[in-house]
């Protein structure tokens, strides 16, 4: 279950999936494949992503309370899971994007030209 | 913040496995939805409606992959896979029931009877008395001595028994002993109820103890209702007062807790009872029960004899103490005999020789920790218990190689399975895990039903081992015993399981999966393993048939040795005329009026009065000094003394060697006479005639001068194993004594006689109790006990283990003609008689036969070194013995062989050739 393999081109560096996911669902929520669709279109299909791979990620967050979950209507007319964002999720949002920046400043600052 | 997400992820799998959740129907319907959104994206980007479905699955990359990812966030990953090894093993276990059923019952019998002895040991061996700190008592000397010993000086070497006087000096020294306690060396047997015995009607026997009052305090027993003794009753004047054990109050008082403050008739005198020991504390010694606790005062009362109390001379305490804090064993053993040797100095004062000085000076007591109480029945069972726990060892070890070989057999089996398995990306580790839950599992199902086993074989053998006052050993099963069942049930599925389980997993992908058997010699390295158990079992158990051979041998010689009566015939009856309040002056017309009547009996041919029993435990030992005989520096010259009637010698069939035997001149205020031993007169005359010598009783100092009249052969009054003692008859009717044995020779079956005996006794002496009546033959299977048991659990456990052997050699061997069916049809069809294959099947066999045989043999002989002691008559390299041992285990072997080798020759060549 899960080997640690090296990260292939245009894959989501691991561990930001979760946060870009988190990231997405704070203005609304969304189903899986409104999430898939968005990160698509947001990366300008720079990063691809199996979306099928989004599910245990949405599983695993919810898991952990960062998320909660229900089933609604969608726009074309059939059933959906829509997540939202939990105020946990939101907290846990801010630490990571508050880590995330303060590693790619320090990555930026390297790579500066001195 | 994560400790919150952790928490978040433990009640939401939680909630998963009780099943709040219907994760997977969920899912499905979500990655259902996901899948017709992208088909319709694409198709209205243009895509042909095929096109679109596939570009969507494309996308989404694979479905099941992100289901099980999925499902598995939801679940713990180790105690999933360890349950899906559970449900698997059971699976595959029930596929196979006549398999799991033959193993489950070798393990329930093997861990069951293993668990059974090592609960008897722990029992009387390991655990430690229910008292406080245990480890900080200590016993005066290490010998089981019990009774009384009558003193003539300094003459004791390694000092057992104690007087009471002396027990008291001891305990003024707290520098070594923060207390020191006197216990009575032997239980007294006690008839509660009545003061005498109601004619016809049996008075309950109890065992009671006389302990000095501080023994309960200074041991810190535990007292389940009201309170435990204390040195105020322990001083004369005090009012009379007991403690119950806690097996009476339940048997004889039904719990009741009122019976604190109640008067019980012990004995004929009342007591008061003013508690009720608990039950962990059952006594002083594992596996004798104490049923009452009378203070140490009481002894005069409760025994209906003189005073023992302050005497000097009269040694027949035993002395416990604790060690001071801080005061190690050592030290105190140093020191206890310091004050040992003043102490005795003091007491001889005057008279003290030099002489007397240095006798004392070697003296010195055995300070032993007394942890688990007094070693009187683990000295006597303490050997043959580790000789049982070795056997029923070594017979689980037969099992678990049996076991492990049929695993290996399956094992194989499997390859296919296995094969697939490992083609389709399982770890091997996670295979061998899985083998060895299906090993851990079968040594649960086994280890479980052994405990059932355990509980029937402890009984049984209680109902062996107890004897009349050794009552049962609390055989609850409980921390350190469960633990050892435990124990066993893990080492032995690691025993059997392991080397199969890693086997069974080295899989050579490309053979397996074609499915051919072209290998024909089969895993070389499996075959070698298998063939290795097989000379193990046959090692094994071979040295199991050598050690049974040997006891069993030792009890034959010990059953038809000369005891030098004669016990065919013969019925004993027990006697306590103290116990049924008879006058010591009324003796001498209650024996006439015995003989007289029990002789008038038809089929009666003689009858006799003796101070005790023959084996029966009892013995009286005095002190002689012989006319004529300067005995040794330090010399023991204590000798076996018997009062008996005139008949006892023609009753129990002793032969008279010289002169005559006792009759009616000899009667009180005669001249004392005696007949004595022919080791008596080897020892202490040598080649001068015995008739006509005299000697003296009770120390150099005696005047009592007795002649001796007679000598009779040898006879082993009280042990068949050791040597015959030196014995002195003397006339029942020149010393004024109690006799408790009667003696009754019978015309024809003695059984017959016993109810019309007692009715007979019981007429000539209402008030006499009759405590047992039976055969001396009995007596005779009775004493040899131990050795019958011992013998035939082995004899047993060892057919057990040649059977175990038997069926292992079998089925490796059939398994080995299995693998080799193509090999001997090629062989048949090439023109190999029938009888050839047979010879090529047995012939192996008996080369792991044989090489069994060299192993074993080694081992017995080693292990049999060790069973010295306790054999009797034969010696532990005997060859016959061997011989037979390794003749029915060729026999059986080689039978048990015959069947695959016949098979294989019976094979159809076509048939083998085809056989894929």
């Amino acid at each position: 279950m899960g080997f640690m393999r090296r990260t292939k081109q245009n894959e989501f560096p691991p561990g930001t999936l979760d946060m870009l996911i988190l990231q997405v669902l704070t203005h609304q929520p969304m189903h899986g494949y409104g999430i898939a669709q968005f990160l698509r279109r947001r990366t300008e299909d720079v990063l691809q992503v199996g979306e099928g791979s989004l599910y245990p990620a949405l599983q695993r967050l919810q898991v952990q309370g960062l998320l909660a979950a229900g089933w609604r209507q969608s726009d074309t007319g059939r059933r959906a899971k829509y997540y939202r964002l939990t105020s946990l999720g939101r907290a846990y949002l801010e630490a990571e994007r508050e880590s995330y920046g303060r590693v790619s400043g320090a990555i930026a600052r390297v790579l500066q030209e001195v | 913040m994560r400790i919150v997400m952790r928490l978040w992820s433990f009640v939401n799998r939680l909630g998963a496995i009780v099943g709040l959740r219907p994760v997977d129907r969920d899912l499905k319907e979500e990655m259902d939805f996901h899948l017709h959104a992208k088909e319709a994206e694409c198709r209205a980007a243009g895509m042909s409606e095929n096109d679109a479905r596939l570009a969507a699955r494309r996308a989404f990359g694979s479905v099941a992959l992100a289901a099980e990812d999925s499902r598995a966030a939801w679940r713990y990953a180790l105690p999933d896979s360890i349950l899906q090894d559970v449900r698997y093993s059971t699976r595959s276990l029930l596929k196979t029931p006549v398999f799991t059923s033959a193993v489950v019952l070798t393990l329930a019998l093997g861990i069951g009877v293993n668990t059974a002895i090592f609960t008897i040991i722990d029992r009387v061996m390991l655990r430690p008395l229910a008292v406080r700190e245990p480890d900080r008592l200590a016993a005066f000397g290490a010998r089981p001595y019990a009774g009384i010993r009558l003193s003539d000086g300094p003459h004791q070497r390694g000092a057992q028994l104690f007087s009471v006087p002396i027990s008291k000096d001891f305990a003024r020294y707290p520098d070594v002993f923060s207390d020191v306690a006197a216990v009575g060396s032997f239980p007294v047997t006690t008839y509660l109820g009545g003061a005498t015995a109601v004619a016809g009607e049996p008075l309950e026997q109890a065992n009671a103890l006389l302990v000095s009052g501080n023994l309960f305090r200074m041991l810190g027993a535990p007292v389940a209702i009201g309170r435990m003794l204390e040195q105020s009753d322990d001083r004369p004047g005090a009012q009379p007062v007991v403690v119950l054990g806690h097996g009476l109050w339940t048997r004889r008082f039904g719990r009741d807790p009122a019976v604190i403050g109640r008067t019980i008739r012990a004995n004929g005198a009342g007591y008061t009872v003013v508690g009720v020991a608990a039950p962990a504390f059952r006594g002083l010694s594992p596996g004798i029960n104490a049923d009452l606790w009378f203070p140490l005062q009481t002894q005069p009362t409760l025994m209906r004899e003189d005073s023992l109390l302050e005497e000097r001379n009269v040694l027949w305490v035993r002395l416990i103490g604790r060690l001071a804090p801080g005061v190690t064993i050592e030290r105190a053993r140093a020191r206890t005999n310091e004050l040992f040797r003043r102490l005795l100095e003091a007491e001889a004062g005057a008279s003290l020789s030099l002489e007397m000085k240095k006798e004392i000076d070697k003296l010195s007591i055995d300070l032993v920790p007394f942890t688990q109480g007094f070693s009187d029945v683990r000295s006597r069972w303490g050997v043959p218990l580790i000789i049982l726990m070795t056997v029923v060892g070594m017979v689980l070890l037969i099992a678990c190689a049996n076991i492990g070989n049929l695993l290996l057999a399956r094992g194989s089996g499997r390859q296919r399975e296995i094969s697939l398995r490992v083609a389709l990306g399982a770890g091997r580790i996670r295979l061998v895990r899985q083998f060895l839950t299906e090993s851990l599992m079968l040594s649960a199902l086994g280890g479980t039903s052994g405990l059932l086993v355990a509980d029937w074989t402890v009984q049984f053998l209680l109902g062996v081992l107890s004897t009349r006052g050794a009552a049962a050993i609390d055989t609850r099963f409980d921390g350190p015993v469960l633990m050892f069942a435990v124990g066993a049930t893990l080492f032995s599925a690691f025993l059997f399981g392991s080397v199969p389980a890693f086997r069974a997993t080295r899989v050579d992908l490309n053979t397996a999966l074609r499915g051919s058997s072209a290998n024909c010699l089969g895993d070389r390295r499996g075959w070698n393993l298998r063939r290795g158990l097989v000379v193990f079992q046959v090692a094994v158990s071979l040295c199991l048939l050598v050690g049974a051979g040997l006891l069993l041998r030792s009890l034959a010689n010990l059953q038809q040795q000369d005891l030098g009566f004669r016990a065919e015939s013969v019925l004993i009856a027990e006697i306590d005329p103290q116990g049924g309040g008879i006058e010591r002056g009324e003796m001498p017309m209650i024996e006439h009026t015995l003989l007289e009547r029990i002789g008038a009996l038809p089929d009666v041919s003689s009858v006799s009065l003796s101070l005790y029993g023959l084996l029966s435990g009892s013995q009286r030992t005095e002190i002689v000094s012989v006319d004529g005989y300067e005995s040794g520096r330090q010399e023991d010259m204590a000798v076996r003394v018997l009062f008996a009637t005139p008949a006892y010698f023609k009753t129990v069939g002793a032969t008279v060697s010289s002169g005559r035997t006792f009759d009616d001149r000899d009667r009180a205020g005669a001249p004392l006479v005696a007949v004595v031993s022919e080791s008596f007169a080897r020892h202490f005359l040598g080649s001068r005639p015995a008739i006509g010598s005299r000697f003296g009783l009770d120390g150099p100092e005696s005047s009592s001068q007795i002649e001796i009249i007679g000598t009779v052969r040898d006879i082993k009054i009280s042990d068949p194993r050791g040597e015959a003692p030196r014995l002195i008859y003397r006339p029942a009717a020149q010393v004024a004594e109690y006799l408790n044995s009667i003696e009754v020779r019978t015309i024809g079956d003695p059984i017959r006689l016993v109810p019309e005996l007692r009715r007979t006794i019981q007429e000539a002496a209402p008030a006499l109790p009759v405590v047992d009546l039976s055969p001396l033959s009995a007596q005779v299977d009775s004493s040899l006990r131990q050795e019958r048991m011992l013998g035939e659990l082995t004899a047993l456990f060892g057919a057990l283990a040649l059977m175990l052997a038997a069926v292992g050699l079998h089925g490796v061997l059939a398994y080995g003609v299995a693998q080799r069916t193509g090999e001997i049809g090629i062989r048949l069809a090439l023109g190999a008689s029938r009888r050839q294959v047979l010879w090529m099947v047995m012939k192996q066999a008996l080369g792991w036969i044989a090489a069994g045989v060299v192993v074993g043999l080694v081992a017995a002989l080693a292990l049999a070194r060790l069973l010295r002691t306790t054999l009797f008559g034969v010696e532990p390299a005997d060859p016959a013995t061997i011989l037979a041992a390794v003749a029915m285990l060729v026999i059986v072997a080689m039978a048990s062989a015959y069947w695959p080798a016949r098979r294989a020759a019976r094979m159809n060549p076509l048939m083998a050739l085809r056989f894929e």
